[in-house]
């Protein structure tokens, strides 16, 4: 009889048991975000880390060396001005700023980068675009971004808004940048010059530097991370 | 016959043609020559050649979990998230009838922002 009056217990063990390790199993994003969705294209792609424990980082990403020059190592900072962010971020700005149509994640990679695949939610505006601020792309990507043309300032008007008479924190000759969205710029990694390149063009073009956001992990981090990845048009 | 803005004779005609084409050609021949010139688009170029999109293990892994909406995030996540961070719209949104509720997390699902849903959720609240 004693056998059968512990085989409750028994199994209710073993569940809790698979439970707690099936949970265990769970390779989250952070403690307490197993993954998250973000729109690419119009679909609803799921964010997510590999759940392998054996898994390791082959291919183009895993490489260690470059060539240098001109793959060098970059900065911490592109700029004193702009903030360079880390994965955690990059999640926060997906689940805000991309879901709240607040902000950009822009890939600034050229377009056969890109296609190669990509950080889901991201949108491909290639650094020559933003490299000079007088060009008709970067007019065409600010106007994209919020930013909006102004015309016929005067300099009477110009001056009080640099001294703050008027108010015109956000606003150049050209561009009032005060509805303008966030960016977060990322490209191929701690090697990579390419969004570097795009944050000095849109800082050149008057873009607030608060509003601009500099992943330097990049896909390599991505990758090393196993997180999802995304071929354009897929 | 008076020569006019509107009716240009033939032979300068041409010539404006032929003016308008080479500028043409000049500027698409500086705009390629620039970009093979410019060593770091080239070399961005070779290496770019170099990654193999197969050789990606996240790609097989992760198996790209491109979804459809109906498989986006579920209402239970869409309300946790509004409950932590619009305590406000939460309020009102656990007022509304089931339907409307379910009406609103569509909407979310199919890729509106938070912002409109916390309009909408207003609105439905004022007019149920």
């Amino acid at each position: 009889m004693k056998p059968l009056v512990h085989t409750p217990f028994i199994l209710m063990f073993l569940f809790v048991s698979a439970h707690v390790l099936a949970e265990e199993s769970v390779v989250g994003l952070t403690a307490d975000k197993p993954y998250l969705h973000v729109m690419h294209e119009g679909r609803s792609v799921k964010v997510q880390r590999v759940q392998d424990p054996n898994y390791e980082l082959k291919g183009y990403y895993a490489k260690t060396a470059r060539k240098c020059p001109p793959f060098c190592i970059q900065p911490e900072q592109v700029d004193p001005r702009v903030a360079t962010v880390g994965e955690i971020e990059v999640f926060n700005f997906m689940e805000n700023e991309l879901r709240d149509n607040q902000g950009f994640l822009i890939d600034a990679r050229t377009p056969e980068w890109f296609q190669r695949g990509t950080i889901p939610g991201s949108i491909n505006v290639p650094f020559m675009q933003l490299s000079d601020e007088t060009s008709p792309e970067m007019t065409e990507a600010l106007e994209r971004f919020g930013a909006m043309r102004r015309a016929g300032v005067s300099s009477v008007s110009r001056k009080l808004e640099e001294m703050g008479f008027l108010d015109g924190d956000k606003k150049t000759d050209h561009w009032d940048f005060t509805r303008a969205k966030k960016l977060l710029l990322w490209c191929n990694g701690p090697a990579c010059g390419q969004s570097p390149r795009a944050i000095k063009g849109l800082l050149r073009a008057g873009y607030p530097a608060d509003k601009i956001f500099y992943y330097r992990g990049g896909m390599q981090m991505w990758q090393l991370w196993g997180l999802t990845t995304i071929i354009p048009g897929e | 016959m008076p020569v006019g803005i509107n009716s240009p004779d033939p032979l300068s005609r041409a010539r404006m043609w032929r003016l308008g084409f080479a500028l043409a050609l000049c500027t698409v021949a500086s705009v390629c020559t620039a970009a093979e010139e410019d060593p770091y688009l080239s070399a961005i170029s070779i290496e770019a050649a170099k990654v193999d999109g197969t050789a990606q293990p996240t790609l097989e892994k992760n198996d790209v979990q491109a979804v459809s909406p109906e498989e986006g995030p579920s209402i239970e996540a869409f309300e946790e998230d509004l409950k932590s961070r619009y305590r406000g719209s939460y309020t009102f949104y656990e007022k509304l009838p089931r339907r409307t509720q379910e009406e609103v997390f569509e909407e979310y699902r199919s890729g509106a922002s938070i912002d409109e849903m916390r309009k909408k959720i207003m609105d439905r609240f004022l007019n149920h």
